[in-house]
This record gives C-alpha cells, sequence and structure tokens, in this order.
C-alpha cells in the first residue's frame, strides 16, 4: 500500500499544551483577525454615516423644507449634546420633534430589524430569497397585530400589539420551517410556495376580521397592517420598537459565525461543532421578534430584508459576522431613504413606503431568480 | 480504540436500517465501509459522526460518547466531509477552510494567527493552496471534496469520516483522495471510509467491513473481505477476485448478474 511520506507536523495530532504552541505563521496570516475587526468597524462606520445622513435628509425634506443644519441642531438638543451657541429651539421644532422624527426612527427601527432578519434567514435557510415578507412571517406577524386590535387586546397595554405580533411571526415561522424540514428540501420553490400559501392564508384571516368588524376606526387601523406604511407614527411606536429591535440586532449580531457553520449544511454544521438544533430555535425566535416587533408599528412592509443583505454581499462577501451588523444599518438607511422617496418624490401627493420598496426590490428579487443556477442552490 | 461503536440499532420509521453493528478503528487505521446499495452505510457513518443518534447501542470516539457529547466537543475528536458538501454562499476556499476552526473558537473569539496557519497548512497539505481566494461555489467536484477535507483537517480530529469521497471524482483526483488519506493514516488520525470502488477499497483500506442489510457480514483485511463467495452473497454477482501485479492490492472483476427472487441490487 502507498504509504507517502511528507508529513507537515501541524497536522499531526497533539496533546492539548502542544496545541497551543503552534508553528511560525506569516506576517499576512498573523494580520487576519485583526483585518476582520477593521472591516467589520469600517464597514459599520460608513453605514452609521449613511444612516445619519439618511435620518437627516428624512427629517429635513418634507413639504415644509427645514434647512439641515437647523435639524442636526434639533437632534443634538434631543440627544442632549452641548450646542455651540443658542442654537436650540428653531422656529420648526413642533415639526421636526412632534411629526418627522418619530417617524424617521420607526422607519430606521423597522428597516433595521427587516434587513438584520432577511440577511439571517438566507443564512438558516441557506436561500438567498428567503426574506420575512416573502416567506410569510410579515403576514403572520401581521395578523398578530391585527387580532390584537380586533379582540380589544390593546386596551390593556400598547405591549400587546409587538407580543401578539411576534406570536403570529413564530407561528408563520415554525409552520414554513416544519413544510421545509419535512420536504427535507429548503430549496427556493419550496419556502416560496409555502410562503405563497402561508401569506394567503393569513391574509385571508385578517380579510375576515376586517369584514366583520363593527367599528370604523378598528377598520382602518387593521387595513394599516396588510399594506403596511410609516404615516402618522408617534413617539409611542418608536418606544414599542426600540427595546425589541435594538436587543434583537444586538443578539443577533453574537450568532454572525453561527451563521457561517450553518452555511456547512445541517449535517455538515452539527460535525462541525454546532448544535444545529438548538441555535436554530434561538436564531429564529430572535428572528421572529424582529419582525414582530417591525410589522407590529409598520403594517407589512417587503423586499426591505431581500434587497438590504443581497446589495451589501456584493460589496463586503458573506461574511455574517459582518453581514449582520451591516444589514441593520443598511436597512435602516434604506427604508428612510424610501419613505423619504415616498413622501417627496410625487409631492404633495405621498406614497406608502411598501411601494417604494417594492419598486426596488422586485427588480432586485428578479435578478436573483434569473442568476441562481442548480449548483449554487438555485431553483429546482 | 479512537473509534468504538458497539451493537449499533437504528430504525427509521418501521424499517431497521441497522441491526447490532460493530466497528472499531485504531489511530493510525484506514477502515473502508463497502456494501450495496442501501445496505445502511452511509447512515452508519452519520452516527459514528453523531449527526443521527441510534436506538441501540452505543458510539464513543477517543472515550467521548457520540450521543451525549456536545458538538463543539465532539467536533475536536471526529470531522465529517460529506458525500456531497453543500456549499452555496460565495465564500473563498480559505475562508470556507476557516469555517472548520469554529469548534475551537470562542464565541466572541475572531479567528487569530493560529487558525490561520491550521488553514494554510491544510490547503498545502490537501494541495489547494493555489486556489485558496477562488470562489467555492465555482470549484470542480474533485476540487470540492478536496476543499471539503481541508476543512475537516483545520479541526485537528483525531478521527476522519468520509462518505464516499472518490465517487464523483475523475482518476487523478481518486489517486489524490487516496495518497491523501494513506498521509493522513501515517499520521495517526483514525479515518472511516464509505467506498463503492472495491478495487479503490483495498488499495486504500488497511480493514473492510462489509454491510449488508444493515448487518456486518465481514470485517478484516482486504485479502480476506474480498472474497468471491462473501461478494456473491452481498452483491449477488459472480466475481474473480485477484491481487493486481502492479499494486498487491485484491482487484474485483464481477462478470456476471445472479438473478434472485427478491433481488436488492441495482
Amino acid at each position: 500500500m502507498a504509504k507517502a511520506a511528507g508529513i507537515r507536523p501541524i497536522l499531526r495530532l497533539k496533546s492539548a499544551p502542544e496545541r497551543d504552541r503552534e508553528p511560525a505563521t506569516s506576517e499576512a496570516e498573523a494580520t487576519a483577525p485583526r483585518r476582520f475587526v477593521v472591516r467589520l468597524l469600517v464597514v459599520c462606520g460608513v453605514l452609521a454615516c449613511g444612516l445619519a445622513v439618511a435620518v437627516v435628509a428624512g427629517v429635513a425634506l418634507g413639504p415644509v423644507r427645514i434647512p439641515p443644519l437647523e435639524v442636526v441642531t434639533a437632534l443634538a438638543d434631543d440627544l442632549g449634546l452641548p450646542l455651540p451657541g443658542d442654537a436650540a429651539g428653531g422656529e420648526h421644532a413642533t415639526v421636526i420633534n412632534y411629526i418627522r422624527l418619530p417617524r424617521v426612527l420607526v422607519g430606521a427601527l423597522v428597516g433595521a430589524a427587516l434587513g438584520i432578519a432577511g440577511a439571517t434567514m438566507q443564512a438558516v435557510f441557506r436561500n438567498p430569497l428567503a426574506e420575512p415578507g416573502v416567506i410569510g412571517v410579515s403576514s403572520g406577524a401581521a395578523l398578530g397585530a391585527v387580532a390584537a386590535i380586533y379582540f380589544g387586546w390593546t386596551a390593556f397595554t400598547p405591549w400587546m400589539l409587538p407580543a401578539t405580533a411576534f406570536v403570529g411571526a413564530v407561528a408563520a415561522m415554525g409552520f414554513v420551517f416544519m413544510v421545509a424540514a419535512l420536504r427535507r428540501d429548503r430549496g427556493p420553490v419550496t419556502l416560496l410556495l409555502v410562503g405563497i400559501a402561508v401569506s394567503a392564508f393569513f391574509g385571508a384571516l385578517i380579510s375576515v376580521m376586517v369584514a366583520t368588524t363593527t367599528n370604523n376606526e378598528e377598520l382602518r387601523g387593521i387595513v394599516f397592517w396588510l399594506q403596511g406604511g410609516l404615516g402618522a407614527r408617534t413617539w409611542q411606536h418608536v418606544q414599542l420598537a426600540a427595546v425589541p429591535v435594538v436587543a434583537g440586532c444586538l443578539l443577533l449580531t453574537v450568532f454572525g459565525r453561527d451563521l457561517n457553520v450553518l452555511l456547512l449544511g445541517d449535517d455538515g454544521a452539527r460535525a462541525a461543532g454546532l448544535d444545529v438544533a438548538r441555535q436554530r430555535v434561538v436564531i429564529l425566535g430572535l428572528t421572529s421578534l424582529l419582525t414582530g416587533a417591525a410589522v407590529a408599528v409598520s403594517g407589512v412592509i417587503g423586499f426591505v430584508g431581500l434587497v438590504v443583505p443581497h446589495a451589501l454581499r456584493l460589496v463586503i462577501g458573506p461574511d455574517n459576522r459582518i453581514l449582520l451588523p451591516a444589514s441593520a444599518l443598511g436597512g435602516a438607511a434604506f427604508l428612510v431613504l424610501a419613505d423619504l422617496i415616498a413622501r417627496v418624490a410625487f409631492s404633495p401627493a405621498s406614497l406608502q413606503v411598501g411601494i417604494v420598496t417594492a419598486l426596488f426590490g422586485a427588480p432586485v428579487f428578479l435578478a436573483l431568480v434569473l442568476r441562481r443556477r442548480g449548483a449554487s442552490g438555485g431553483l429546482r | 480504540m479512537i473509534v468504538n461503536a458497539v451493537n449499533v440499532g437504528l430504525r427509521q420509521g418501521a424499517t431497521r436500517i441497522l441491526h447490532a453493528v460493530d466497528v472499531a478503528v485504531s489511530a493510525g487505521e484506514v477502515v473502508g465501509i463497502i456494501g450495496p446499495n442501501g445496505a445502511g452505510k452511509s447512515t452508519l457513518l452519520r452516527a459514528i459522526a453523531g449527526v443521527v443518534i441510534p436506538d441501540e447501542g452505543e458510539i464513543t470516539i477517543a472515550g467521548v460518547d457520540v450521543a451525549s457529547a456536545r458538538p463543539r466537543l465532539l467536533a475536536r475528536q471526529l470531522a465529517l466531509v460529506e458525500q456531497h458538501p453543500v456549499m452555496q454562499f460565495d465564500f473563498n476556499v480559505r475562508d470556507y477552510v476557516l469555517l472548520g476552526r469554529h469548534a475551537h473558537l470562542g464565541r466572541f473569539q475572531a479567528e487569530g494567527a493560529v487558525d490561520a496557519a491550521h488553514t494554510a497548512a491544510a490547503l498545502a497539505k490537501v494541495g489547494i493552496s493555489a486556489f485558496a481566494s477562488r470562489n467555492v461555489t465555482t470549484l470542480s467536484g474533485g476540487e470540492r471534496q478536496l476543499a471539503a477535507i481541508a476543512r475537516a483537517l483545520v479541526q485537528q480530529p483525531r478521527a476522519l469520516l468520509l462518505d464516499e469521497p472518490t465517487s464523483a471524482l475523475d482518476l487523478s483526483h481518486q489517486l489524490r483522495v487516496l495518497e491523501l488519506v494513506r498521509d493522513l493514516a501515517a499520521e495517526q488520525l483514525a479515518v472511516i471510509v464509505v467506498v463503492h470502488d472495491l478495487d479503490l477499497a483495498a488499495r486504500m483500506c488497511d480493514r473492510l467491513v462489509l454491510l449488508v442489510d444493515g448487518r456486518v457480514s465481514a470485517d478484516g483485511p482486504p485479502e480476506t473481505v474480498l472474497d468471491a463467495d462473501l461478494l456473491r452473497d452481498a452483491y449477488h454477482v459472480h466475481s474473480v477476485v485477484r491481487p493486481s501485479p502492479d499494486t498487491d492490492a485484491q482487484t474485483v472483476t464481477a462478470l456476471r448478474h445472479i438473478p434472485t427472487p427478491n433481488n436488492k441490487s441495482e
């Protein structure tokens, strides 16, 4: 038998203390971890600046134009930063603080939640088309939120809204995952078909509630969830979304490498040391929390979770440790800008933000469908 | 003994896939699992890897109980190379191989110089350093298999499990895998490999386990397991087995298929 020589010491099995003493590394290899941190900081820094610009533009532009400088000083004032001179309390303070700012902040929170949820779902399902709206999770959350209004549960506490939206999202997610697992195939077609079925089913249940509600006020509230938008958002909505979204984004970011390993496939990931079943429950639970929080304050807004992670992946690569925080920041900036376009493009008429995200998202979606081939997890 | 599977039984629904299977592999030994399609070879490998948990019996890797061990701990003892490694996202080969370091890293720890060094060494060992920067989705079948083996090696396992590593490969890649496996065994790795090609199995393995209908029908060196009578009962073929004048390993030439009333072979 051909027993070849040429053994490299590094691959020889070692006792534990020996494993820590590793061979000399080249300079390029030694700087690898530092490069990762630098990349993470640069990407997040750039996107955070983009988000800041988007927020200022979102607050400044609209039927009433507000000078950006005034917006910046008002924001600094809100954040309790020391102001140069006596610039506080500009003439547009009311517009900024009671109309524009809460709307922009809700947009940023919702965009962050949907962006990171999309990136996460694409990794968990190993499917480039997975996204909260596409696979029906947003519909589940919408049903939860609508049910809370329909049955009057929001009278107890406004937190019922995100809570029931979360429950609806978990139910939809669980259902989608179960069907995909039963088919032993999480290919795009299966997921999309399940998503269509789930969305149609939950949409029908919502329609039943709309048709049978006796209260006009209630009805208006319910219709809002079906179309989604950021109109008339108040500080209460900011409050409802802020805690679950910020907490969810931070927690999910911790799972970046687990999501990378999950790309090896269920068996491969398990053999590489990942507790696949448990991590998946935790990760999909967090994703549901984010989707629920987003839908609870904005209704179903599609395509954010699709467009943002894909655009970012083209630039920064598939490493989820960077892609996840980047998708949160990028999603926030994207939705704030989309809402800005929705408000000013056909002024004085105002579009719903979902229309703008669909205008960007649908072509991206089609491009992905056309680009993907069998070997790279394509359509079958 | 590195791998020790004792009395392993596994059901899938009402069907019994494995019956009282015993497999033991020591360090530096290459054990081939052979047998007809549907004999339970891949299931046995997946059970040893801890991917499926058997209903009966016990499997330990270097003393670690596979069924109860935390996956992280287990992954430092054994690594699995699947028949069709999943490579869907646009990682380059180096970053793909680096994923194998997961079990050695803490939750908040980024890969360090040690991990980079292991990766570079594994790439060199497997002979794919030249395309470390290529996108994994563009690799050919043979290159994928080699990349997957490199990823398994950076786990620094004591046991390496390979599921039909050569089935989709051309002659030159088959030979590379064969030589690589012998190399790894020489470094005291315990290797279990599921193989269809019996000639290749004879050259690669120190010992063969013939699995038929979920039972071990023979276990021993290739010279005893590759036996015309045993092969007739397992595969329902008449065959001639003789040592190759070039490699000294046994070669099997199947001559004629034996029709049986309940013929399972394809």
